[in-house]
């Protein structure tokens, strides 16, 4: 009984328990601090760390001034790139991760939820075997819209029943689009495997050799699904105490619910046409961000975003050192390291109660 | 009743002679007919069946000379059959088209089913009534032996490398003979190519592979073009990383540390990865690139460079000497 009894408690009142005092925007100010410092000592390490060994004052020699060197070259046209995607993919699918938890109620949501990952699959198969595309920079628009058709039909599908759109019914819709994508990605696959050594590749999911022709296409999509995140943030505050009451409380709950489904879908959608399905980040980046911030999204989305980019980067980075010569893919590292952390995580402290 | 040392031996003669009536009925065709009895009162005493041959997993006894052989998988195991002058009567084909050898040695007109991505047909092989299964490690495993060795004894073979293959096939076909007569053509072959070679003492040549990624492959010691080098008098190729595999994998960081005064850029029919490497300013950083000392293989002769076996070995030497010389 006195084991049981203060458990009880804690997730009634305080589903986490937060070591510094993000209610104060004093407290706010520190943490963000924080986690940008962190952001910014990974992007570093990212900088100056990799199969090839670089001194750190060559490192920033090459930043501030580049000659042609090769060590020179190594910085500024393959880990700078690949840092910036990072960065960007990181923070994308950190935010991605923590709206669909919330929207959802569901701790163990991840992006891929809503059928992005699988649609994204599908459409660089189809454009691998129809048009016979080669090159990772020629998959971005198929991965992409693939991955908005994909959320755009579980959307609808999800929409489609007798009530109303629920979190249930969008996830049960994101399973059997995800499936059904699958199974259709695996028929290709098989149909022809000699000429899909490109989307075996590209579906381990990498940092490396994507650059900024990849990046700058996506940044719009990038950006604008970080405007609608956090626009969705008090919306996600009220929705986590039910719908009934966030409808009393003057919520505008299907328009919410639009505005949360079309951020995660420019995030995820944006982020795995660039560097292909990543997984584990977008489900655990949230629950470290909630250990530091606590349940209130307008403080959990920026920490969000800030931790995926710090993870992806120290998990590239790690993948950079494990096999040499070669490397190891970033969704490889991160997919032998999330799965024993998530299972810490759950074991460490019970899963929260969303 | 224990049995006597003579109807021992004549119980396991028994079975035999009844399989070997069984083996001439089936294989009735007009080329095995002859082929059966062309060939038993030939066999020497180094090539006398049963025999045990040792393969890539563990040993297997071969009762009687076999006459319908099936190559599971058109490795190094059918070039050696057709170099030996053992036709199969099937194979896996892997390859579409064929590959140009085994084109050149007649494996065109021996049956074949695709198996290009897909699993082997257990029900393909057993149509073809085989007494004897050639397959290449990786395809036959210590857990799905026992499978191939229900239809047929099954002799594993060698991936990796294209003599103790020919060894593996020579011994269950009864064919060492012939075999140590091409290994001897080969080590002409090597020899010839040396003396041509002998202008490039000491050359360092290196090969790799451009695929979709952040890393290059690079063939190694254990490759086919890193196991001649060393006869030829070339500079060895890199040491291999993982035992058993021709390729490293290298990063595109550590490009511009690739020692070697020629390279060799393979091509499987996809160049696009490579072009757009070539756009990259680290590939300018390769020393060999920098001097201009890059080659780009034909697919043919990128094929046969990936491929260890008794009849590739002639063209790599001559692509090495029409490359280099």
């Amino acid at each position: 009984m006195r084991a049981t009894a203060p458990a009880a408690t804690e997730s009634f009142a305080a589903p986490v328990r937060t070591r510094l005092p993000v209610n104060t925007w004093r407290g706010r100010a520190v943490l963000f601090a924080l986690l940008s410092l962190l952001a910014g000592l990974c992007a570093l390490l990212s900088l100056a760390i990799g199969a090839q060994n670089i001194a750190f004052d060559e490192v920033w020699r090459a930043l501030v001034a580049p000659e042609s060197s090769d060590e020179h070259v190594i910085v500024r046209t393959l880990r700078v790139p690949r840092t910036l995607v990072g960065l960007a993919v990181g923070a994308a699918l950190g935010l991605a991760g923590a709206l669909i938890q919330g929207h959802t109620r569901n701790p163990i949501a991840d992006p891929g939820l809503l059928g992005v990952s699988a649609g994204a699959a599908f459409g660089v198969v189809l454009s691998i075997y129809a048009l016979d595309l080669r090159l990772p920079g020629g998959y971005v628009w198929f991965a992409f819209a693939g991955a908005l058709a994909a959320s755009v039909v579980v959307f609808l599908l999800g929409a489609s029943g007798r009530g109303r759109s629920t979190p249930v019914t969008l996830a049960l819709a994101g399973a059997a689009v995800s499936a059904l994508l699958g199974a259709l990605t695996s028929a290709l696959v098989l149909l022809d495997p000699d000429s899909l050594d490109g989307f075996r590749f590209w579906a381990a999911g990498s940092l490396a050799g994507r650059g900024n022709d990849v990046l700058f296409p996506l940044l719009p999509f990038l950006l604008l699904g970080t405007v609608l995140a956090f626009a969705n943030a008090p919306a996600l505050n009220s929705l986590g105490l039910g719908e009934d009451v966030a409808r009393t409380l003057g919520l505008h709950v299907g328009r919410a619910r639009v505005t949360g489904v079309a951020a995660v879908t420019l995030l995820a959608g944006a982020a795995v046409a660039a560097a292909g399905p990543i997984g584990f980040l977008g489900l655990i980046v949230p629950h470290l961000a909630r250990a530091a911030t606590g349940p209130d999204h307008r403080s959990l989305l920026p920490a969000s975003a800030l931790l995926g980019a710090s993870v992806l980067l120290l998990a590239d980075v790690a993948g950079r050192l494990a096999a040499p010569p070669g490397e190891l893919q970033v969704g490889i590292v991160l997919a032998a390291v999330g799965a024993p952390f998530f299972i810490h995580l759950i074991r460490r402290r019970r899963l929260v109660a969303l | 009743m224990p049995a006597s040392p003579l109807s021992r031996l004549r119980s396991a003669r028994l079975p035999a002679l009844l399989l070997a009536a069984a083996v001439a009925l089936a294989g009735c065709g007009p080329q095995d007919a002859g082929g059966a009895t062309d060939t038993a009162p030939e066999t020497g005493d180094s090539d006398s069946f049963p025999r045990v041959v040792q393969h890539e997993l563990g040993e297997t006894t071969i009762p009687e000379r076999p006459e319908r052989v099936v190559a599971v998988t058109d490795g190094g195991e059918l070039a050696s059959l057709l170099a030996l002058g053992v036709e199969p009567v099937g194979f896996g084909k892997r390859n579409d088209p064929i590959r140009p050898w085994i084109e050149a040695a007649g494996g065109a007109e021996i049956e074949s089913y695709d198996l290009a991505g897909t699993e082997v047909s257990f029900e393909r092989i057993a149509a073809w009534k085989p007494d004897l299964l050639v397959v290449q490690a990786g395809f036959a495993t210590k857990e799905n032996l026992a499978q191939y060795s229900a239809l047929a004894p099954t002799v594993v073979t060698s991936f990796i490398d294209w003599k103790d293959n020919l060894r593996q096939v020579s011994e269950a076909t009864g064919t060492t003979e012939k075999a140590a007569e091409l290994v001897a053509e080969n080590e002409a072959a090597v020899e010839d190519a040396a003396k041509a070679l002998s202008g490039s003492k000491g050359l360092k040549v290196q090969a790799i592979t451009v695929f979709e990624g952040p890393e290059i492959y690079r063939l190694n010691d254990a490759s086919p073009l890193g196991k001649l080098a060393p006869s030829l008098g070339l500079a060895p190729f890199p040491k291999a990383g993982t035992p058993g595999e021709a390729v490293d994998t290298v990063s595109l960081e550590k490009l511009a540390d690739i020692d070697a005064d020629v390279l060799l850029v393979q091509d499987f029919g996809d160049d696009g990865p490579y072009r757009a490497l070539k756009e990259q300013e680290i590939w300018k950083r390769i020393p060999a690139v920098k001097t201009g000392k890059v080659i780009e293989l034909s697919v043919e002769e990128s094929e046969a460079s990936y491929f260890d076996s008794v009849l590739t070995v002639p063209l790599n030497l001559q692509m090495l000497q029409d490359r280099l010389g």
